[in-house]
C-alpha cells in the first residue's frame, strides 16, 4: 500500500494534474479508511442493534401476534385472526376511550405546553429565574403514582378543593370531581399539568436561551413592543423546541396511564378510561390479553402516526422558512 | 480430570449433612429450617402472614417471607406470568370460588386435595368449607381466614341517640334516620375501585330473598327479573334518602376509623375487624361492634349473612412445591390458626380455634345461633368478567347515572354474555 502510494506520488509529481491526482489519491485513501472504519463501526453496533431488537422489536411482533389470538396470558392462545380488531371497532367504550383520548390531547396542549412557554417567558428575564423554574420542575421527579395520590386527595368528594370553596362560600360550586363526567378526566389533566409543567418550563428555556440576542435588539431598536416581540421574532425561532415540546406532550398525553389508573382506575363506570387503561384492564384485570393486545396495536398506531405527521409536518414548515 | 482436595473436603461434608438430615427424620430436628417466598396483594398483612410463619418454623421448620402486592391486577398478572415459568413464589393468596377456577384453569396453583383429606380427618377445617376451593374434583387452596360480612357501628354514637342494634328492617331503616337527622351519614358506600360497588347489591339482595340471589348468582334468572329490579327500587330509594357517603369514599384502614369515629356504619369483611381495633385503637364490644343486617323481607325466617374465604395455595410449578404443601397443612393445625386469629382478630377456619376478639366471637355466637344463612360472596360467585365489568355498571347506578332499568337490561346483557363465553370454555 505504501509502495503504491510512493509510486503513485511520484507519477503525480511529473504531470500537470499533479495537484488533482494528490487530491484523488487522498480520497481514495480516505475513502478505504472510511470503508475499514465503517465495518468497525458496525461491529460496534451490533451489541446494541441486538439489544434494541430484543427489547423493542421483539415485544412489538409478539404484541401483535398475540392481537391475532385468544390468548388469556398463560399460553400462546389459538390464532383467531382478526376477531379482536373486529370486536374492538364494535365495543361501545371505544368511543368513550378515544373521546377521554382527544380531551386529554387538547388539555396537555392547553395547559402544560401553554404555561410552560408563559413561565419560561415570562421567568427569563427575571433575577433569580433558575429558582423559579426548580420550584416548577420539583413535580416533575415524583412519580406518577404519588403525583396521583396527592391529587386523588385534592380532588376527593370530602378533599381540599371542596373543602377550600366550602371556606369562601362557594358551597353551591362543590361537586365530586372524580366521580362525575368529563370533570373527572379534566381534574386528571390538572394534576398531570402540576407535574408535567416544569419539564416543558426546561425545554422552552433552552429554546429561549438559544435564540439570537441580535435578532431581538433589531426588533427592540424597530420599536417592537412585548407581544410583536414575541409574535414575530420569538415564536418563530422557538420551531424546533416547540416540535419537540408539542410531540412529547402528543405522545403522552395518548399514552396516559398511571395518573388515571391510580386516581380512578378509569371510573366511575368507565367513564374515565384511557386506551392505556383499558388495555390494561382487558389485558390484566380481565386476563383478555388477546383482546388487550389489540388496543395495544391501535395504541402503537395511534401514537406513532400522530408523532410521525406532527414531526413531519413541523419539521417542513421548518425547512421552509 | 484432576480434583483439588478442597472440592473433595466440600463434598465429604456435603454429604455428611445430608446423611445427618436424613437420619434425623425432619429438618426441624437438624435444626435447619427452609424459607418459601410468599406473595399476596393484602396490604397491612405482613404481621399475619409473619405470625403464621413463627407457627410453621415451630412445626415444620418452614418460614415464609412475605411480598406485598400493592395492586391487585399486578399481582394477578404476575402470578400467570409465574406460572408459566415456575419462576415467582412457592406459596400466594388468591381467590375462592369463580376466581379459583380461572387461577387453576391457567395452571398456576398445584392440586391439594391431599392437604385437604388429612386436614379433615384431623379435624382441623370443616369439609363445607372445602367445595368454595374445588375446581372439578381437585381442590387448590385453603382457607386464609373466615370472615363474615357484618355492620360494623359505633356504640358509642348509638347510645348517645338511644339506637340499639337492629331487629327488623324498620329498626334499621329507623337508625339510618335518626343518625341522618343528626347530621352524620348513616352508611359506607363507594365505587373506589369499582369492586366495593356490589357490597350493597348483594347485601340487599340476600336480605330480600337469599335464593333469588343464588339464582341469579348461578345464571337461573335474569337481572331483568322483577324480583330484582324491586331490589334496586328498594336501593334505589336509600341512595336517594342521602343514607350512603360519597361514591369515591375509602374505608380501609385510618379512613374506616375516621367513619367509625363519626358513627357512620360500615359494611365490610371481618377482616377488616383489625383497622378498627389496632389502626384506630378502638375497644370491641366497647367503642364499636357488629351485627347481621336485618331481613328486608319480614317473611323470612332466618337471617343471611355473606361469608368471604381467601385462598391460600402453592404455584404448581414452584421449585419447593412439596415443602409449601407441607406448610399448608400445618398452616391449618391449632398453632398456626391460632397465631392468625389473635393477629389478624378475624375468624379462621379451624373450629379448635377458640375466636378471642370480642366483636368476632359476639358475632360467631350469633351467626350459629341463629343459624343464620352463610352466603359466598357476588365477588366470588361468577365469571370474573361479569363481576368486574358489573361493577362498573353498578357504580353509574350508585353514582345517580343510571336508572333500575337501565341497569337491569345492561347487567342481563352482560350476564348472557359473559355466561355463554364462560360455558364455551370451560363447560357447564
Amino acid at each position: 500500500m505504501i509502495q503504491t502510494e510512493n509510486k503513485l506520488g511520484r507519477l503525480r509529481g511529473s504531470t500537470p494534474w499533479s495537484s488533482w491526482l494528490a487530491f484523488r489519491g487522498k480520497l481514495e485513501n480516505a475513502k478505504s479508511q472510511r470503508c475499514k472504519e465503517g465495518f468497525g463501526t458496525y461491529l460496534f453496533l451490533v451489541p446494541a442493534t441486538i439489544g434494541v431488537l430484543f427489547v423493542l422489536l421483539y415485544p412489538v411482533l409478539r404484541t401483535l401476534w398475540y392481537s391475532l389470538t385468544d390468548t388469556e396470558g398463560a399460553g400462546l392462545g389459538k390464532y383467531i385472526g382478526l376477531t379482536n380488531y373486529k370486536t374492538l371497532a364494535k365495543d361501545p367504550i371505544l368511543l368513550r376511550t378515544m373521546s377521554n383520548v382527544a380531551i386529554w390531547t387538547v388539555g396537555t396542549m392547553a395547559l402544560p405546553v401553554f404555561l410552560g412557554l408563559v413561565i419560561a417567558y415570562l421567568a427569563l428575564g427575571l433575577k433569580g429565574s433558575a429558582v423559579y423554574r426548580m420550584i416548577f420542575l420539583l413535580p416533575y421527579v415524583l412519580s406518577g403514582v404519588a403525583v396521583a395520590s396527592i391529587w386523588f386527595h385534592i380532588f376527593q368528594t370530602k378533599g381540599l378543593v371542596n373543602q377550600f370553596l366550602a371556606g369562601i362560600g362557594l358551597e353551591k360550586y362543590q361537586q365530586s370531581w372524580l366521580l362525575n363526567y368529563p370533570q373527572n378526566t379534566i381534574s386528571m389533566i390538572i394534576a398531570a399539568t402540576w407535574s408535567g409543567t416544569g419539564l416543558i418550563v426546561i425545554l422552552f428555556t433552552v429554546g429561549l436561551q438559544n435564540i439570537p440576542l441580535h435578532t431581538v435588539e433589531a426588533a427592540t431598536l424597530d420599536g417592537a413592543n412585548g407581544w410583536q416581540m414575541f409574535r414575530s421574532i420569538i415564536w418563530p425561532q422557538l420551531k424546533q423546541i416547540r416540535a419537540v415540546v408539542i410531540g412529547t406532550a402528543l405522545a403522552n398525553s395518548l399514552r396516559t396511564f398511571d395518573i388515571v389508573w391510580v386516581m380512578t382506575q378509569g371510573g366511575p363506570s368507565r367513564t374515565s378510561e384511557t386506551l392505556g387503561v383499558t388495555m390494561y384492564r382487558e389485558s390484566f384485570l380481565l386476563n383478555r390479553y388477546g383482546y388487550g393486545a389489540s388496543i395495544a396495536v391501535l395504541l402503537m398506531v395511534l401514537v406513532v402516526s400522530v408523532s410521525y405527521f406532527f414531526l413531519r409536518v413541523g419539521l417542513k414548515r421548518e425547512s421552509s422558512i | 480430570m484432576k480434583i483439588s482436595s478442597k472440592k473433595i473436603a466440600i463434598a465429604v461434608v456435603a454429604s455428611f449433612a445430608l446423611t445427618s438430615v436424613a437420619y434425623s427424620g425432619s429438618a426441624v430436628a437438624a435444626g435447619k429450617s427452609i424459607t418459601l417466598n410468599f406473595y399476596h396483594d393484602k396490604n397491612g398483612w405482613d404481621a399475619r402472614f409473619l405470625a403464621v410463619s413463627t407457627a410453621l418454623n415451630d412445626g415444620v421448620g418452614i418460614k415464609l417471607k412475605p411480598s406485598t402486592f400493592a395492586d391487585t391486577t399486578i399481582y394477578q398478572n404476575t402470578l400467570n406470568q409465574a406460572a408459566k415459568t415456575g419462576k415467582g413464589p412457592d406459596l400466594l393468596t388468591w381467590w375462592s370460588g369463580y376466581r379459583m377456577v380461572d387461577g387453576a384453569k391457567n395452571g398456576i396453583f398445584a392440586d391439594i386435595s391431599d392437604v385437604w383429606a388429612s386436614a379433615i380427618k384431623a379435624g382441623d377445617v370443616s369439609p363445607d368449607l372445602q367445595k368454595q376451593f374445588q375446581v372439578g374434583s381437585k381442590t387448590y387452596g385453603i382457607p386464609n381466614g373466615v370472615s363474615f360480612w357484618p355492620m360494623f357501628y359505633n356504640k358509642k354514637i348509638f347510645a348517645q341517640y338511644g339506637l340499639s342494634v337492629p331487629k327488623t328492617w324498620a329498626d334499621f331503616i329507623n337508625i339510618c334516620d335518626t343518625l341522618r337527622a343528626k347530621g352524620i351519614t348513616p352508611l359506607t358506600a363507594s365505587v373506589d375501585g369499582a369492586w366495593p360497588a356490589f357490597i350493597w347489591f348483594e347485601q340487599l339482595l340476600i336480605s330480600q330473598d337469599p335464593q333469588l340471589y343464588l339464582d341469579l348468582t348461578s345464571n337461573k334468572i335474569k337481572y331483568t327479573d322483577p324480583k330484582v329490579k324491586t331490589v334496586l327500587q328498594i336501593w334505589k330509594g336509600m341512595i336517594d334518602k342521602g343514607y350512603f357517603t360519597a361514591g369515591d369514599t375509602s374505608f380501609f384502614g385510618e379512613a374506616a376509623v375516621a367513619l367509625m369515629n363519626k358513627g357512620t356504619m360500615i359494611p365490610v369483611g371481618t377482616w377488616n375487624n383489625s383497622a378498627f381495633s389496632v389502626t384506630g385503637g378502638l375497644v370491641g364490644g366497647k367503642d364499636y361492634d357488629a351485627f347481621v343486617i336485618p331481613n328486608i323481607n319480614p317473611a323470612l325466617t332466618t337471617q343471611s349473612i355473606i361469608v368471604e374465604a381467601g385462598a391460600i395455595g402453592a404455584l404448581a410449578k414452584g421449585k419447593n412445591l412439596r415443602k409449601a404443601k407441607v406448610a399448608l397443612r400445618e398452616w391449618l393445625k391449632f398453632p398456626a390458626q391460632a397465631m392468625w386469629a389473635d393477629v389478624s382478630g378475624d375468624g379462621v377456619p379451624n373450629p379448635k380455634v377458640p375466636v378471642a376478639d370480642p366483636v368476632i366471637k359476639g358475632l360467631s355466637k350469633y351467626v350459629a345461633a341463629n343459624k343464620v344463612n352463610q352466603i359466598q360472596r357476588y365477588w366470588e360467585s361468577g365469571p370474573v368478567p361479569l363481576i368486574e365489568n358489573g361493577c362498573a355498571i353498578l357504580s353509574a347506578f350508585m353514582l345517580g347515572k343510571k336508572t333500575v332499568d337501565e341497569v337491569s337490561t345492561e347487567m342481563a346483557a352482560l350476564s348472557d354474555k359473559e355466561w355463554a363465553a364462560w360455558t364455551a370454555k370451560y363447560g357447564k
